[in-house]
């Protein structure tokens, strides 16, 4: 490789960024899927259509359904980047997901790395506040009405409930300044702390002496940076074709704006927050939209300290069997909750 | 081979990315307006110098910008009074005019493609962006601005003196005083205390009646039959050659070809399909034509209940006709007779403002309505026409005649007027011949009178049968065949 003292400083830097060892088995693709970067990718992709879109983006409730329109249909390709950035959200939603789903099914949290699952977890938290504060930047009749049963689930917590509502909302209802107060977070507040526990989160890994591995695999076989990056830059853009080819074929809803709409029929969340809506047909809404997600991440945050058999730590593996049964029961309900909440409609 | 293997697997993510990057520039080159803006320069034989690009318009009125030209590239302006670099299209249409997505840019449409129709007429031609009353809200002496109140309360949209006569002749109600009207209307300054002050809603009516199991047999058949199938001005016209027509102010002032297509540069209108306006255009130059989408195409049978067409009208053999023989033909029922000027002429020649649109009462019936009649262009055997000066160009009767491009009435003109005292502006005296300007063309048709003619008509028998026993041009031998 003495190619190296050829290569861009961006490269150096990526190359930097991986660990000097990376053994052969935690760098298969069929032991991560590539998730956890498919992930990063999606998150940068995110970003930099972001980026472009605040230059067209208009936060006040007279212009924004308009400058929507605009970057829809009036501005060249303005389209093409808010569908790239609907799409890589979704994209990064989905990785994050299944990134959490095998670092549990392969016992990730495992030996010492129990802290980053947690980081793991918050960004995750991180992503879905996210997603729901972008939503309503559309500020079309959907969203706006979504958005009214989104923030009213607020005021069902006890006690705190209220001034938590006024401190999101920014009044003691819907108005303008909640337009504006979603747009500061989605678009500076909640990436600007996820940034920062992104690069934490990675760089914890490399602390934590790489990706989990097998016990036993103590001097394991090695691949190089290089290879590694290859890999990597592969799967990116194989991601960047898929994301591009979501973004011809669907383009993301645009409504009608809240003056001009006819009443709706039904208001329908995002979809990753479906399976709440669903629930929130048959159970109390402090039940369906407070207590259970809570319960869930609260399910998900105790399983390092539910399941201590390190030495399952790096094989996807259905033991121990709560860890799997568990998992598997709360992600079906959550899948099944979403699709009903699709039929049902 | 390894190596291999990932620089073939390389290669191939390349392709797809060129793949999608392709498809993407595709769809950016193919978005609808920009076909539609192809499609537009090609039919206008414009291809070598078409200037592809968003069409953005502001009009003063309303000081918003709209795209809504983007698509609509070759769309006629409406008409001059409503210039649309003043109202743009969103003023009358409703719309999002800050999109370029079909379904969203026309969700808010006001009445669909018609703004027109008279349940939402008051949405957009009575209303205006400044505030500015438009057609409707004058009141004192301006009231007979209120145009649309006037269409809603005349015959032509109400039909109360049809329903009226077929509620008497079969019992349903003791009098011939109109009690429903296609929809439900309120006059609350009747000028004559006998005509009604309201009518109900006899669709209503009938749904009640339905519902309470009380319905007579021939007035459901009757509602069903005549006035659901749109022989009002609450509705559209019917989808059949000659029939096609708009509702509402559009249903007159949008003249509809016999196929009922469009033939204007518009390409977004489909050019196949029945029921658009000729070109996007409106009009007081209301040809006798526009007229025949509705009246003198059949009658209407009390016996049967029904609407029984006129079957002498062959198209094929009509081809053939010269205009006038075409004109004579199509332009009365068999049976009815008329005097040469009235095929000659056009209907809006001699009939009235007042009578068309209505003057602001809920009229009874027809013969009530009608104010003009041969006398008053024609004079009596013993007095020529009864007229009038013009004194000003803000008189009602004369700001609507200066609204036609073909008469320029001027303060001081001789014109002839009404029993009930309408002035004719189309119709006046120069250098002392009496002489009548055609509201259609602009032709200028010298009046015979009849004083001092041969004629031998009783003064008190002024109305058309009376006149018609001497002259009448029709051709009896079209009876023959009428079933």
């Amino acid at each position: 490789m003495s190619k190296s003292s050829n290569n861009s400083v961006i490269l150096k830097f990526l190359l930097h960024l991986h660990p000097p060892r990376i053994p052969a088995s935690s760098a298969k693709f069929s032991y991560t899927f590539g998730l956890g970067g498919l992930a990063v990718f999606s998150f940068l992709l995110t970003t930099i259509t972001g980026i472009i879109l605040l230059f067209q983006y208009s936060p006040t409730p007279e212009s924004a359904h308009v400058s929507m329109e605009q970057i829809t249909t009036v501005i060249p390709y303005g389209w093409y980047i808010r569908n790239l950035h609907f799409w890589s959200a979704q994209v990064l939603v989905i990785a994050a997901v299944l990134h959490m789903l095998r670092i549990v099914l392969t016992g990730g949290y495992l030996k010492g790395r129990s802290f980053n699952f947690q980081i793991g977890l918050i960004l995750l938290v991180l992503l879905f506040i996210t997603d729901f504060t972008g939503f309503p930047l559309r500020w079309d009749a959907e969203s706006h009405w979504a958005l009214v049963v989104g923030t009213n689930l607020i005021k069902t917590i006890p006690v705190i409930g209220a001034g938590l509502y006024q401190f999101i909302v920014g009044s003691t209802e819907i108005t303008g300044t909640t337009l504006l107060r979603f747009y500061g977070w989605h678009i500076f507040g909640l990436p600007f702390i996820a940034t920062i526990l992104i690069v934490y989160h990675i760089y914890r890994i490399r602390k934590d002496g790489g990706i989990s591995r097998k016990k036993g695999d103590s001097v394991p076989a090695t691949i190089t940076k290089e290879q590694l990056v290859k890999k990597e830059v592969l799967l990116m853009l194989t991601a960047l074709a898929g994301v591009i080819l979501l973004s011809v074929f669907w383009t993301p809803h645009l409504g009608l704006s809240v003056d001009t709409s006819p009443p709706l029929a039904e208001v329908q969340a995002p979809w990753i927050f479906l399976g709440i809506q669903f629930l929130l047909r048959y159970l109390p809404p402090v039940i369906a939209g407070i207590v259970i997600p809570m319960a869930i991440l609260l399910f998900w945050a105790a399983i390092p300290y539910l399941d201590k058999q390190d030495d399952l730590q790096g094989i996807w593996s259905p033991e121990p069997r709560k860890r799997f049964w568990l998992t598997f029961v709360l992600t079906l309900a959550f899948i099944c909750s979403t699709m009903l909440a699709e039929v049902v409609v | 081979m390894k190596l291999q293997s990932t620089n073939t697997t390389y290669l191939l993510t390349a392709i797809l990315l060129l793949i999608a990057s392709f498809l993407v520039y595709q769809k950016e080159s193919n978005t609808e307006w920009k076909q539609y803006q192809s499609e537009y320069y090609s039919q206008a034989n414009l291809s070598d110098s078409a200037d592809i690009k968003i069409i953005s318009m502001t009009p003063t009125l309303t000081g918003e910008p709209e795209l809504c030209l983007t698509c609509h590239i070759g769309i006629e302006q409406i008409s001059e009074p409503h210039p649309v670099e003043s109202f743009g299209c969103i003023t009358c249409h409703g719309g999002n005019g800050m999109t370029l997505d079909k379904e969203r840019a026309h969700a808010s449409l006001i009445g669909g493609r018609n703004p027109s129709g008279l349940s939402t007429v008051r949405q957009s031609c009575g209303t205006s962006p400044t505030g500015v009353a438009c057609h409707t809200g004058f009141t004192g002496d301006e009231s007979w601005r209120n145009m649309i109140d006037r269409v809603e309360q005349s015959l032509q949209a109400t039909e109360a003196g049809a329903i009226a006569q077929v509620r008497y002749t079969f019992g349903i109600s003791q009098s011939l005083h109109p009690e429903y009207g296609t929809r439900a209307v309120q006059d609350d300054s009747v000028l004559n205390p006998d005509f009604p002050h309201e009518l109900g809603d006899i669709f209503e009516k009938i749904e009640q009646d339905s519902l309470s199991g009380n319905i007579h047999p021939m007035e459901e058949k009757f509602v069903k039959n005549c006035l659901a199938s749109g022989c009002h001005l609450n509705s559209d016209g019917i989808d059949k050659e000659y029939y096609h027509r708009s509702a509402g102010c559009a249903s007159c002032h949008v003249l509809s070809d016999n196929d009922g297509l469009y033939k204007g540069a518009d390409v977004t209108i489909d050019a196949a399909e029945p029921g658009h306006g000729k070109v996007h255009e409106m009009t007081v130059s209301i040809p006798y034509s526009q007229c025949n989408h509705c009246h003198n195409r059949g009658i209407y049978s009390l016996k049967q209940m029904k609407f029984i067409e006129r079957d002498d009208l062959d198209p094929h053999k009509m081809q053939f006709m010269s205009a006038q023989e075409r004109r004579d033909k199509d332009y009365y029922i068999p049976m009815a007779q008329y005097a040469s000027c009235e095929v000659t002429l056009d209907c809006i020649d001699c009939h009235t403002h007042n009578e068309i649109m209505g003057d602001g009462d809920i009229y009874p019936e027809k013969k009530a309505a009608v104010e003009v009649q041969c006398a008053t262009c024609h004079g009596t055997i013993e007095s020529p026409p009864e007229f009038a000066v013009i004194k000003s160009l803000e008189q009602e009767d004369v700001f609507i005649a200066d609204i036609n491009e073909h008469l320029s009435p001027q303060v001081g003109d001789t014109v002839a007027v009404t029993k009930r005292g309408t002035l004719f502006p189309s119709v006046k005296k120069v250098d002392g011949r009496w002489q009548q300007t055609s509201k259609v063309d602009g032709t200028l048709y010298p009046i015979p009178l009849a004083h001092g003619s041969t004629c031998t008509q009783k003064l008190e028998e002024q109305d058309s049968p009376s006149c018609h026993q001497c002259h009448d041009v029709s051709d009896k031998s079209d009876l023959i065949g009428m079933k």
